[in-house]
C-alpha cells in the first residue's frame, strides 16, 4: 500500500506539535484555559436549558393547545402576583355560571385543587395533589383512566366520595395490585377508588403522577369552599381560541360586575403563554451564554495566538533546520496549525467533559433536568477548533513564510 | 563531457541593509563536477556564506544563472528549491542544527519525512546512515545526550540519508576540538572516497587542505581556484 506523501508529512506535523506541547506542558495547559472555560459554559448551559425545555414541553402539552383557562391569576405574569392575590376568588357559583353561559367552547370544566394525605391500609402517601373536577374534566383535560372509569354526572352532583388515583399514588399504595373498588382515606374521609390514570412522568423532579381526581363539589364540601375556581374552556380548534376568549371575557365581566373601563379582575390563560414565557426566559439565558462563551473563546483565541507567536519565535531555528532539509511552506504551516488546533481541540474536549459533568451533576443534585444534545457537543468542538484555526493561522503563515537563511542564522 | 553538478555563471547577490544596498557577490563563475572535494575559503565578509547559501538553494541570486545538475535554479519557486534541498543536497552546519527534542534517529529521518518515505523504509535507511557514521548504538539519544563530535556525525548521517548529489559542509569542525574535528574530516573523506561530491566551507588552511580543490573568495569574487593536493590530483585549473 502506498501512503500518500501528504499523510507522511502531516503525521510529522502532528508529532512535532505534540512534542512541542509536551515540552511546555504548563504553558499549554494555561493556554487551553480560556477555551476550556468557554466550552464548559456553552455545554453546561445548553445541556441544562435543553433539559428544562424538553421536560417543560412535555409538561405543558398536558394543558392542551386549544384550551382557555379562566383563572384568578395570569400565569405569564409573575411580577403582578401580589397584586393579583388581592383579587376576589372566583366562586364555584361564578364558575358554574360561566360554564353554563358560554356557547362557543365544545366543553367547559371547572376545577380546584388541594394537597393532603391518602392512606390505604398501613400505607400512606403524603403531599398528594387532590384535584376536584367537573365531569367534563374528562374531555377537557383528557383524564381518561385506562383502568376503571371517570365519575358520572350523578356522582358529581351527589358529591359522592369516589376517586381516580394518579399512577404514582396507585403504585406506591397498591404496588401494582388492583385498586378499583377498594376504599382509601383522603384527608381522613373514605373514598372509593373507581379508576387509575396512566403514567405521566415527572417535571422539575416532581412527579406528575402524584395526584388524585375527585368530583369538584365533593372537594368543596370536604376540604372547604374558600378556594378560587379555575374554568377550562375547550375550543374546537386553535383558530377559534381568541373568539372563545372574547366570549369568556364578556361573560366573566358581567358575572363579576366590572364597570366598563375598569380592569379585568380575572385572567385568561393559554398553554402558549407558558411556552412563550419559558422561551423568553431561556432566550435570555441563551443570550447571556452566547456572550460569556464568545468572550472567553475570544480571550482563549487571543491567548492561543499569543503563545503561537512566542512558539514560532522560539523555534525560528527549528523552522530553518526543517526548511534546510526540504520542508515546504505547507509543511511548516501545517505543523503550527496542528499545534494550535491541538491546543484548542484539547481545550474543547476538556471543556465539553467539564460542561457535561457539571450539567449532569446539577441534574443529579437538584430537581433541574439535563439533556446533552449531539448538536451541542458538535457545536462546542467545532467552535473551539475554529478558534484554534482562526487564531493559529496568522502565526502559522508567519512561520511558513520565514526565510531559511535568516531562520538558520537566528539565535 | 560530464555535466557539472553545479554551474554558476555571473552570479551576483545584493542585500538591502536599510536604505543601502550591499553587493555580497559581484559576479561569480564556478563549476563543480561529480566526485570533487572542494574547499571554499575566505575571510568573514568575503561573501563565502552567501555563496554557500546560493549553492545550497537556501537563497536565490540577484543576477546570473545557476544550473544544478543541468536545471536552472535561479527562477525556481520556494517549494521547488525545498525539493532540491531535500533530494539532492545534504547540509552539515557548524552548529550541527539538530532538532533538540528529537532523538538521533528522528533527526536523521527528517529529510525522508519531507520526501514522503513510508515509516518502515525511513527507519531502515536512517539506521543505515547512522551506522555508516558509527552511531548505530546511539540512535535513541537526544542531541543533549551526545558529544559534539557525535552530534556532528548525526548531522552528517542526516545529510547522507537521502543520497544527495552533493554534501555542503559549512565550517563543520568550527565548534569541535582539534581531535574531534579530525574525526569528522575523516568521515567526510570516507564519503568522498565513496563517490560523494563535497563542498567544505572553512577559513582554516589546514582543514581546506583535506580537499582536492580550494576556491578562495575575496570581496564577492573568486580570488583563486586551484587543485592543490598532489596526492589526489595532479592537474591544475585549466581555465
Amino acid at each position: 500500500m502506498v501512503i500518500p506523501r501528504f499523510v507522511v508529512e502531516l503525521r510529522e506535523s502532528i508529532r512535532a506539535a505534540f512534542r512541542a506541547l509536551r515540552a511546555n506542558l504548563l504553558r499549554t495547559t494555561l493556554t487551553t484555559l480560556g477555551i476550556v472555560v468557554g466550552v464548559t459554559a456553552v455545554i453546561s448551559i445548553i445541556s441544562l436549558i435543553q433539559g428544562l425545555d424538553r421536560t417543560f414541553q412535555s409538561q405543558v402539552a398536558g394543558l392542551g393547545t386549544n384550551v382557555v383557562h379562566v383563572d384568578k391569576y395570569q400565569w405569564s405574569d409573575i411580577m403582578d402576583y401580589f397584586k393579583q392575590r388581592n383579587r376576589k376568588n372566583i366562586t364555584l357559583k361564578q364558575a358554574q355560571q360561566l360554564a353554563d353561559l358560554v356557547t362557543l367552547p365544545t366543553a367547559a370544566s371547572n376545577s380546584v385543587s388541594t394537597r393532603t394525605t391518602i392512606k390505604w391500609q398501613e400505607r400512606t402517601a403524603r403531599g398528594v395533589d387532590v384535584e376536584g373536577h367537573s365531569p367534563q374534566g374528562r374531555i377537557v383535560h383528557g383524564l381518561d383512566p385506562p383502568v376503571g372509569r371517570f365519575f358520572t354526572d350523578i356522582e358529581a352532583r351527589e358529591r359522592r366520595q369516589v376517586v381516580i388515583l394518579g399512577f404514582g399514588i396507585w403504585s406506591s399504595l397498591f404496588e401494582g395490585r388492583n385498586a378499583v373498588g377498594h376504599r382509601v382515606r383522603i384527608g381522613g374521609h373514605a373514598f372509593t377508588v373507581i379508576g387509575v390514570l396512566p403514567e405521566r412522568g415527572s417535571i422539575f423532579g416532581r412527579s406528575q403522577d402524584n395526584k388524585a381526581i375527585i368530583p369538584l363539589e365533593t372537594l368543596m364540601k370536604r376540604f372547604g369552599t374558600r378556594r378560587s375556581i379555575r374554568t377550562a374552556l375547550l375550543a374546537s380548534s386553535t383558530d377559534v381560541i381568541s373568539l372563545v376568549e372574547d366570549e369568556a371575557r364578556g361573560i366573566m365581566r358581567r358575572i363579576r360586575k366590572i364597570t366598563p373601563g375598569a380592569e379585568d379582575d380575572f385572567a385568561l390563560n393559554r398553554q402558549q403563554m407558558l411556552v412563550d414565557l419559558f422561551r423568553g426566559l431561556t432566550m435570555g439565558l441563551f443570550a447571556v451564554l452566547v456572550g460569556v462563551a464568545s468572550l472567553s473563546l475570544l480571550v482563549g483565541g487571543v491567548g492561543i495566538m499569543n503563545i503561537m507567536l512566542v512558539s514560532v519565535t522560539e523555534r525560528t531555528r527549528e523552522i530553518g533546520i526543517r526548511k534546510s532539509v526540504g520542508a515546504k511552506r505547507r509543511d511548516i504551516l501545517w505543523q503550527f496549525l496542528v499545534e494550535s488546533l491541538v491546543v484548542s481541540g484539547v481545550g474543547g474536549v476538556i471543556g465539553m467533559a467539564l460542561g457535561l459533568g457539571i450539567a449532569f451533576a446539577m441534574a443529579a443534585a437538584t430537581p433541574l433536568p439535563a439533556a446533552a444534545p449531539v448538536w451541542a457537543i458538535v457545536l462546542g468542538l467545532t467552535f473551539s477548533t475554529s478558534v484554534g484555526l482562526f487564531f493559529g493561522l496568522y502565526p502559522a503563515v508567519k512561520a511558513a513564510g520565514l526565510d531559511p537563511v535568516d531562520a538558520l542564522r537566528y539565535e | 563531457m560530464v555535466t557539472p553538478i553545479i554551474q554558476l555563471k555571473g552570479i551576483t547577490k545584493d542585500y538591502e541593509m536599510g536604505t543601502q544596498v550591499v553587493r555580497a557577490l559581484r559576479g561569480v563563475d564556478l563549476e563543480i563536477k561529480i566526485n570533487e572535494y572542494v574547499a571554499i575559503m575566505g575571510p568573514s565578509g568575503s561573501g563565502k556564506s552567501t555563496l554557500m547559501n546560493l549553492i545550497g538553494c537556501l537563497d536565490t541570486p540577484t543576477e546570473g544563472t545557476y544550473h544544478f545538475e543541468g536545471e536552472p535554479v535561479e527562477r525556481m519557486s520556494d517549494d521547488e528549491l525545498a525539493e532540491i534541498r531535500n533530494q539532492r543536497i545534504g547540509f552539515v552546519f557548524q552548529t550541527f542544527n539538530l532538532l533538540p527534542r528529537a532523538d538521533a534517529l528522528h533527526n536523521v529521518e527528517l529529510p525522508l519525512i519531507y520526501s514522503g518515505t513510508p515509516a518502515h523504509e525511513r527507519r531502515r535507511r536512517a539506521l543505515e546512515a547512522l551506522e555508516s557514521v558509527g552511531l548505530g548504538d546511539r540512535v535513541d539519544h537526544r542531541p543533549n545526550e551526545l558529544s559534539g563530535g557525535q552530534r556532528q556525525r548525526v548531522a552528517i548521517a542526516r545529510a547522507l540519508v537521502n543520497n544527495p548529489s552533493i554534501i555542503l559542509a559549512d565550517e563543520p569542525t568550527g565548534n569541535l576540538d582539534t581531535t574531534t574535528g579530525e574525526e569528522i574530516l575523516t568521515v567526510l573523506e570516507t564519503l568522498y572516497a565513496a563517490g560523494n561530491a563535497i563542498i567544505l566551507v572553512t577559513h582554516e588552511q589546514y582543514i581546506a587542505e583535506h580537499a582536492t580543490r580550494i576556491v578562495r573568495i575575496l570581496d564577492g569574487l573568486i580570488g583563486s581556484d586551484e587543485y592543490v593536493d598532489t596526492r589526489r590530483s595532479l592537474s591544475t585549473v585549466s581555465d
